[in-house]
């Protein structure tokens, strides 16, 4: 990267480095609060979808799910998840593996998700969202008595 | 049976070959605390992004935020995204929109393209016009100013601002 060519140069940095810049991949971590009403998501009440609006000029790729600030132990029979979408198949990019109710509770505080470990899974869109797609990240309620409240944070990183 | 003098031969070639092993492994441990050094001093030199999130912020009245940016990094505005909207954006006389400014300038860095009508449960990524200054100086604070939608002016959603910090 240009890190040094840019740190030479004192004011005005010139249009190729901003060039140079632009072309840089980035990751951004966007924080799911239901509805803004609870901090964090209720995975024992229904589904809750959440639309996000990727970046025009970059392609991108789900890489972090982060479940923390875990309020209330997790339990049910079908376990909590949360599936990475285009709209129309909510799980098409994406999918987490069900959730470990000894994994998700407020001892435990936090539970971290990855493509690199494997707990995140590709879809049968495959997992590269091209640049502009919407996409839907769904967190889904676990099934029969199901509990379990805690923040959201999914990662997305974007590149050319 | 070879005599005293191949033997003697064969033994310094061998001991020779030895030294040159241990010299390729010494080489490549070499190497390999190079390549080490190289990426923590890659690392404290490197870009990187950060995301400020402004959850269920109202443009139905100006608002104001303010981020105090990471020492000897500058930075430039390269993404915003609107989610989580809960209200939907009325587009009357002023289009909602987000500024980022310098604390006197209220659009220096950056401004985003005007939010519309944004439906409730939509999502957005404006465009960002690069402001004057464009580069934030290392140390600067940095404003996020929610510019309202005009009369009666409604809207609500969560602002994710991105901004990639370098040397």
């Amino acid at each position: 990267m240009s890190g040094t060519l840019i740190s030479s140069l004192s004011g005005k940095v010139p249009q190729r480095a901003i060039r140079h810049l632009d072309a840089l991949p980035y990751a951004v971590t966007y924080q799911l609060d239901e509805d803004n009403v609870i901090a964090g998501v209720d995975f024992g009440g229904a589904d809750e979808a959440f639309i996000i609006q990727t970046h025009g000029s970059k392609r991108g790729k789900v890489i972090e799910i982060l479940i923390y600030d875990i309020t209330e132990n997790f339990a049910g029979t079908t376990k909590a998840r949360v599936d990475v979408g285009d709209g129309t198949d909510a799980n098409g990019f994406a999918f987490t593996d069900d959730f470990v109710d000894a994994e998700m509770t407020t001892t435990v505080g936090a539970k971290h998700l990855s493509t690199a470990d494997g707990s995140i899974s590709p879809g049968v869109l495959g997992d590269i969202i091209e640049a502009g797609d919407m996409v839907t990240f769904t967190c889904v309620a676990g099934v029969t008595a199901p509990t379990g409240i805690g923040r959201v944070a999914v990662t997305l990183f974007y590149f050319d | 049976m070879p005599g005293p003098t191949a033997l003697f031969q064969e033994r310094i070639l061998n001991a020779l070959e030895a030294i040159e092993v241990a010299q390729e492994a010494s080489q490549v441990a070499l190497e390999a605390i190079q390549v080490s050094q190289n990426t923590v001093a890659g690392a404290s030199g490197a870009s990187y992004s950060v995301t400020y999130i402004f959850p269920a912020k109202n443009w139905d009245t100006e608002w104001e935020e303010v981020i105090n940016t990471p020492a000897a990094k500058r930075g430039r505005v390269i993404a915003a995204t609107l989610y989580d909207v809960t209200e939907t954006f009325v587009d009357t006389t002023t289009d909602a929109r987000v500024d980022v400014g310098d604390g006197t300038d209220v659009d220096a860095f950056a401004l985003t393209a005007g939010f519309g009508t944004l439906a409730a449960a939509a999502s957005l990524a404006p465009a960002i016009t690069q402001g004057v200054t464009e580069i934030i100086p290392v140390g600067d604070i940095v404003t996020v100013t929610g510019i309202a939608a005009g009369t009666p002016g409604n809207g609500i959603a969560t602002l994710a601002l991105t901004i990639e910090f370098f040397d």
